[in-house]
């Protein structure tokens, strides 16, 4: 028989498909790769934080990504890819990829108001090492800083906070990961004393209800949403319950679909406390074992600027310091505050009739149902994020329904490295690896590790991702470089903060992105980016899964990694100019060395040569980074990095192994990962007989923690009366940054359109597909209007993706954060809806 | 040459019925249906566009709980009729 390429290919993807689903085909050829001419490797996706590994066919001719196929052997996509994936192929080869740095000139020189000319690297870098020390002469570390990404490689993020924190001795560096994890982070901490989920995605299988908090998983992590379905489908009696402020894809499986009034999640989930304390469902043995009883600090404003007058008027105000130091209570007294929060109360607060909550809460109470709680940004963009983050854990915590198979409170991420670069790394103003800046023993760790003269690292935190923008705005920042993110559209109120202090004259913003974002274009500076695998990489996903993969094409033109760039940028800078005399005294060895020296040829990160990169079947790859350096920059990197963890509870295992799995989650103890943490039999960390012990508390025990509902920071009024929600669709991904570099994507889901409930319409006399205009307190946009699809809002409340830059969303959107884990609440304010 | 295979969710119940109606697409061709409601197929345009248009429609036909993308290929249309076995 006569095969054409066509054929081939076409068997080969459905006797992938049919393998996949365990579908027997009598008439599907199960064809070897091999003979497709294409050489095949793994990667983690580039898209979410699910941590799909995906295999990519590289075509030897035109060194290109042609083909890709969901990976069979990883364990947490089974071989399956969402409609994402299909992109992930092209996603580096949208036809305005950036090639050279463009610097904004007139008359040949950097001008601020000139237009973008292409400069070389040497140029580039002349102009920012100018600008960076100026600004570090005339005010110190603080007037520079870095915005960086939980899109960032392990090592990318790694060497980051190691040049500003260690280097040029600046705390203001801070992950894009704050506007999205930074409340699942402090309540994890608060919590249990250590970060990221004790469960993993296996509880997909083993749980018996799945209840949705604040998550649209069926188009923002579809793999883990075909996983929760197949479940569904193929356990009997099991449930799926899903709470959101409007109705979305997820609801088709809803057996509780429950819509809630914003910001009242939290009286939902103080009801649930309520009735199982009521219904004697506490697993008092566990709560005897492992668990304190402690309260919260109330009326603590809502992270806007001090001088708001809602932070005047509010009693523990964040800017007052008193919003989070928790009081230990009784478990009586736990039990009295929770007491208000009956059916009755709950529901008159979130407007859910009370038999929707009293069905969700027979599932949390039944000791014979195992319950798992899935949330996103709906719980963690709030205003009141650590709060409803840690009111959920007390219900798991009340039942001991956690840390076992099936018993999992589970906080999802919404990007694929925010828990490996920006949680693990600690690439936040506050954080070390492993540790914060607070702390003068994470930092003399942290400064042993790397080698640096004790005091080297500030012990005061720095910008937060909000704050970075207001003192860009005040003037008191003023060296800016943006890396592998696109924050003038992702953060909110661009129009009173963002945008003002990007464009201040005194000002100079450096964007590196691989693409002309709505960042890049507001920048003074761009510096063209090598993604994702134009370099060799590691993520980590929500499950505390490690994955590598190694370079599998080259960059285009002038473009280089945030590693690189990093890096390189650090050899314009020596000790003596950065570091005070005193410093350099104590190690006088690095007199006159570049920061480039001392950081990262430390006789650690340069501790590896170069070598060939080759996988098992002897294919060989590149590694742009290590040609250009000299040593396996990656591997040294890591191998640093990972001392700051091994006998800590966040082990990782040796770097040659990720490159042979499909990734390990830590703890990986003896090479072996960990699916539970904090049970015995599980968790190497907990000793035989210890049962359950939550290790990152001194005393081995998690915090219950009680906190009130508080009206959020906006609420709807006669004349901005409407909610406004933001959030992704799943065409696009995030900013769509590089899913609308995809013309057939961009077609898919061209433009943002408001999502409205018809009556509202109506009353408005509003035209489904016509043109309307929002307008809050801060700015207006016009896009056309939806009234049904996907997405159906309740009476009074408007939804709109950001995705779209030809509508930027944050116009509209109020920084109001949450004021302990300064994380913005994206999903309420008050809006108007009016015919454009 | 677009080529993608793909596996798509329905109730058990309704698996058939779905099917039928991803049949009246461009494109689309169902190769085989299991009993837990999971629907192998294939879907080929000759334009990129077309082809993420259709697999976007997908998502959008009735009973489609999800779907999810298995294989993807893109290449120049000589290259696919190369004979490269026998």
């Amino acid at each position: 028989m006569k095969l054409t390429r066509r054929d081939f290919i076409k068997s080969n993807a459905i006797a992938a498909a049919a393998t996949t689903a365990g579908v027997s085909l009598p008439g599907a050829q199960a064809l070897a790769q091999s003979g497709d001419g294409l050489r095949w490797d793994k990667a983690a996706c580039r898209f979410c934080g699910t941590g799909c590994s995906v295999l990519l066919g590289v075509d030897p001719g035109s060194g290109r990504v042609v083909a890709s196929q969901g990976d069979p052997d990883a364990p947490v996509n089974k071989g399956l890819n969402c409609i994402k994936g299909y992109f992930l192929s092209k996603i580096m080869y949208g036809e305005d990829r950036l090639t050279q740095p463009l610097l904004r000139k007139k008359g040949g020189q950097y001008d601020k108001n000139g237009d973008f000319e292409p400069v070389s690297w040497d140029e580039a870098f002349d102009v920012m090492e100018e600008k960076f020390k100026t600004a570090l002469k005339k005010k110190g570390p603080t007037s520079v800083g870095m915005f960086g990404s939980g899109q960032w490689t392990v090592w990318e993020g790694y060497a980051a906070s190691k040049f500003m924190k260690g280097g040029l001795r600046s705390n203001n560096i801070d992950p894009n990961a704050r506007h999205c994890m930074a409340s699942a982070v402090g309540a994890f901490i608060r919590g249990f004393g250590a970060d990221e989920p004790m469960g993993c995605y296996d509880d997909l299988e083993h749980a018996d209800t799945f209840v949705l908090w604040g998550s649209n998983m069926a188009e923002m992590h579809p793999i883990l949403w075909s996983r929760l379905t197949d479940t569904r489908l193929t356990k009997e009696g099991s449930q799926v319950h899903v709470l959101s402020t409007f109705e979305h894809r997820c609801f088709e499986l809803a057996d509780n679909p429950i819509v809630f009034t914003p910001q009242t999640d939290l009286a939902i989930a103080n009801y649930i406390a309520n009735y199982i304390i009521q219904n004697g469902a506490v697993n008092e043995e566990f709560i005897k074992n492992n668990v304190n009883f402690t309260v919260t600090p109330t009326d603590i404003g809502y992270g806007l600027r001090p001088e708001d007058p809602r932070e005047q008027n509010a009693e523990n105000a964040s800017h007052k310091g008193k919003h989070k130091k928790l009081s230990k209570v009784s478990f009586d007294e736990y039990k009295e505050m929770v007491s208000e929060y009956t059916v009755e109360k709950a529901s008159e607060i979130s407007g859910v009739p009370t038999d929707k909550l009293e069905k969700l809460a027979k599932e949390y109470a039944d000791p014979n149902r195992k319950v798992m709680s899935l949330w996103t940004m709906g719980m963690n963009q709030h205003t009141r994020g650590v709060w409803i983050n840690g009111l959920v854990y007390n219900i798991h915590l009340l039942t001991g329904k956690i840390s076992e198979p099936g018993n999992s409170p589970f906080s999802l991420t919404g990007q694929p490295s925010a828990c490996g670069t920006a949680r693990e790394v600690g690439t936040f103003a506050h954080r070390l690896p492993h540790g914060v800046v607070m702390n003068k023993d994470h930092r003399d760790l942290a400064e042993k590790i790397w080698k640096l003269p004790e005091g080297t690292i500030p012990g005061k935190p720095g910008y937060h991702a909000v704050l970075m923008h207001r003192m860009l705005k005040d003037k008191k920042l003023n060296v800016f470089w943006v890396m592998c993110n696109n924050n003038m559209q992702a953060a909110a109120n661009m129009n009173t903060e963002s945008y003002p202090g990007w464009r201040n004259p005194e000002n100079f913003v450096i964007v590196s992105d691989p693409y002309p974002t709505v960042s890049a274009m507001a920048a003074d500076l761009i510096l063209p980016t090598a993604m994702w695998t134009e370099k060799e990489g590691a993520y980590g996903n929500a499950e505390r899964r490690t994955q590598f993969w190694r370079q599998q094409v080259k960059g285009p033109g002038d473009a280089k990694s945030d590693l690189w760039q990093v890096m390189e940028f650090s050899k314009r800078f020596k000790t003596d100019e950065v570091w005070s005399d005193d410093l350099l005294a104590q190690k006088p060895e690095y007199k006159g060395k570049t920061l480039y020296e001392v950081l990262y040829e430390n006789g650690q990160v340069n501790e590896f040569g170069t070598q060939k990169v080759t996988d098992s079947d002897g294919n060989t790859y590149d590694n742009d980074e290590m040609d250009h350096f000299g040593f396996y920059v990656q591997k040294g990197l890591f191998e640093e990095y990972a001392r700051f963890g091994r006998g800590h509870g966040h082990d990782l295992g040796a770097f040659d192994h990720y490159h042979r799995v499909r990734g390990l989650r830590w703890p990986v103890v003896d090479g072996k990962e960990t699916l539970y943490r904090y049970r015995e039999g599980y968790d190497p960390y907990v000793k035989e007989g210890e049962g359950v012990k939550f290790y990152g508390k001194p005393d081995g025990k998690a915090n219950i923690i009680f906190a009130p509902y508080e009206p959020p920071a906006e609420s709807p009024d006669d004349e901005y009366d409407m909610w406004l929600a933001t959030g992704r669709v799943l065409e696009h991904w995030h900013s769509g940054s590089m899913t609308q570099r995809v013309p057939e994507l961009h077609r898919a889901f061209p433009e943002a359109v408001v999502f409205m409930n018809p009556q509202d319409a109506r009353k408005r006399r509003l035209r489904r597909g016509s043109k309307v205009k929002l307008q809050t307190r801060r700015g207006e946009l016009v896009a056309r209007l939806e009234t049904r699809g996907r997405n159906r809002t309740p009476e009074g409340l408007v939804f709109i993706p950001w995705f779209d830059a030809g509508r930027l969303v944050n116009k509209l959107t109020l920084d109001a954060t949450d004021p302990i884990s300064k994380e913005t609440d994206y999903k309420k304010c008050a809006v108007k809806v009016v015919k454009a | 040459m677009n080529i993608c295979s793909m596996v798509v969710n329905a109730r058990p119940e309704q698996a058939k019925a779905v099917s039928e109606r991803l049949l009246q697409m461009d494109g689309i061709e169902v190769h085989g249906v299991s009993d837990e409601g999971k629907i192998i197929v294939t879907v080929e345009r000759d334009e990129r566009s077309l082809q993420s248009e259709t697999m976007m429609q997908m998502q959008n036909v009735e009973g489609v709980i999800t779907t999810a993308l298995v294989y993807e290929y893109h290449g120049e249309p000589e290259a696919a009729l190369k004979e490269v076995s026998q």
